[in-house]
């Protein structure tokens, strides 16, 4: 009796260790990597899901900083820029689009935000007021554990759709902020998006835009 | 470690930001080109005031490109003295050393390239441009006196920004009524593979001295940058 009892003691234990085991594998292959060989990472991130490095290097404990200038210092409106598959009408998370810097070879830099970006906003005020920027910049051969690699552990590889993408939890900014930024490519732009939001709620955007 | 332990070690740690943060009062001075479509900036920094007496504060005069959109993301190349951050040293003697720094994915690095190499009078070459690295590939290529000393990978293939800066990282000490004169200032454009006049400085708020300018004149080719001497 004693016996059976321990035998059904220890298979218990055992399901509840294969249980563990298999949400542990589930978490990693979805959150670690969020992406296997060949799928689609579509799928919401949970808030909390992502396990991101405590390190950070303090604003004063640089040894430069870019000058901060105004995003829009003539404070001209937004021109017309052609809408593209991601965003394609021109609102993200639920902010419009506000102002957009066309570039040479292709960059564009689309600001979007709750207010009109005025001639004295810098990007650290934007992003600290909640404003969500993306890039696109025509790197050719543009390849994420390359990217990952170039900047180090804090890096880490996620699934954008059926893309790898590199996503960061930057240093803080003058006022302590803290934006999240994941670049992705599509094999003829590369994007990153940059924004004080969550890493989930970051990496649910991109997956937004990517995945429709 | 317990919960508790780990709240308090938290807190502290918050608290130790909010002290640093009160108390930080670095100054820049900066001359500044902006463009949606630029990849490369080249020029000579001339060191001309020797802060003999640096303690516990940095001098930098780093020459800079801002990849991809403005702010976030740059790379810079310059000489610094003083504190040392991250995987840069201290240096407290009367040399300058030539080091590079940045973000990427707004991950702040900073690596020393030749310790103690300049005094006043010198006059280091840098280059920052987006070209085919000795790898082979294409890249952001770091040059100290047209020698390769970094290829960076990056997300952007273009800038919206280069900046010629002199910067401290703390409080100044009562010498350190300093200028830095850029001279033979270009920069480039993303396809162009030409070299541009850098253009007359704007200079970048805040702290500056714009009515002090290069013995030699004003010129697109001349930046001529000043942090006053403490009150």
């Amino acid at each position: 009796m004693t016996v059976r009892v321990r035998l059904q003691r220890r298979n218990y234990s055992t399901l509840a260790l294969l249980i563990v085991v298999t949400l542990a594998i589930v978490a990693v292959a979805g959150v670690s990597r969020l992406m296997g060989p060949g799928a689609t990472a579509c799928s919401g991130v949970a808030e909390g899901a992502i396990v991101e490095s405590q390190d950070f290097t303090p604003w004063e404990s640089r040894r430069s900083h870019l000058p901060e200038y105004p995003i829009n210092p003539s404070g001209s409106p937004l021109a017309p820029i052609p809408a593209d598959s991601l965003v394609p009408n021109n609102t993200l998370d639920g902010l419009p689009l506000q102002w957009a810097s066309v570039g040479g070879n292709g960059a564009l830099v689309r600001y979007f935000w709750g207010v009109p970006l005025g001639p004295t906003v810098t990007a650290w005020n934007f992003w600290d007021g909640g404003g969500i920027e993306l890039e696109r910049s025509l790197v050719e051969g543009w390849a994420a554990a390359d990217y990952a690699s170039e900047i180090g552990e804090r890096a880490q590889i996620v699934g954008v759709g059926s893309y790898e993408g590199v996503l960061t939890w930057a240093d803080p900014g003058p006022n302590g902020g803290r934006p999240h930024h994941l670049s992705w490519s599509d094999g003829t732009y590369t994007y990153t998006l940059i924004a004080e939001r969550s890493a989930a709620r970051v990496v649910n955007l991109a997956r937004g835009m990517v995945c429709g | 470690m317990s919960r508790h332990m780990r709240l308090a070690a938290v807190a502290g740690l918050l608290s130790a930001l909010l002290v640093a943060n009160a108390v930080y009062a670095g100054e820049l001075s900066a001359g500044i080109k902006l463009a949606t479509n630029l990849d490369g900036l080249l020029g000579r920094s001339d060191i001309r005031t020797d802060p003999a007496t640096v303690t516990g504060i940095g001098y930098v005069h780093p020459m800079q490109i801002d990849i991809g959109g403005l702010g976030g993301d740059f790379l810079g190349i310059g000489t610094a003295k003083g504190v040392g951050v991250a995987s840069c040293a201290n240096d407290y003697d009367p040399l300058w050393t030539v080091y590079r720094d940045g973000e990427l994915g707004g991950i702040y690095h900073c690596y020393d390239i030749a310790v103690d190499v300049y005094g006043v009078g010198g006059t280091p070459l840098f280059e920052l441009r987006r070209t085919v690295c000795s790898n082979g590939n294409t890249r952001w290529v770091l040059y100290w006196n047209s020698v390769e000393k970094a290829c960076l990978y990056s997300a952007s293939a273009s800038a919206s920004a280069v900046s010629v800066v002199l910067e401290t990282t703390g409080p100044g000490t009562t010498d350190r009524d300093i200028d830095v004169k850029y001279y033979n200032l270009y920069k480039n454009f993303t396809g162009s593979g030409t070299w541009y006049a850098f253009g007359n400085c704007d200079f970048s708020p805040p702290s500056y001295k714009a009515d002090f300018y290069s013995l030699d004149g004003l010129s697109d080719y001349r930046c001529h940058l000043w942090l006053d001497p403490m009150a």
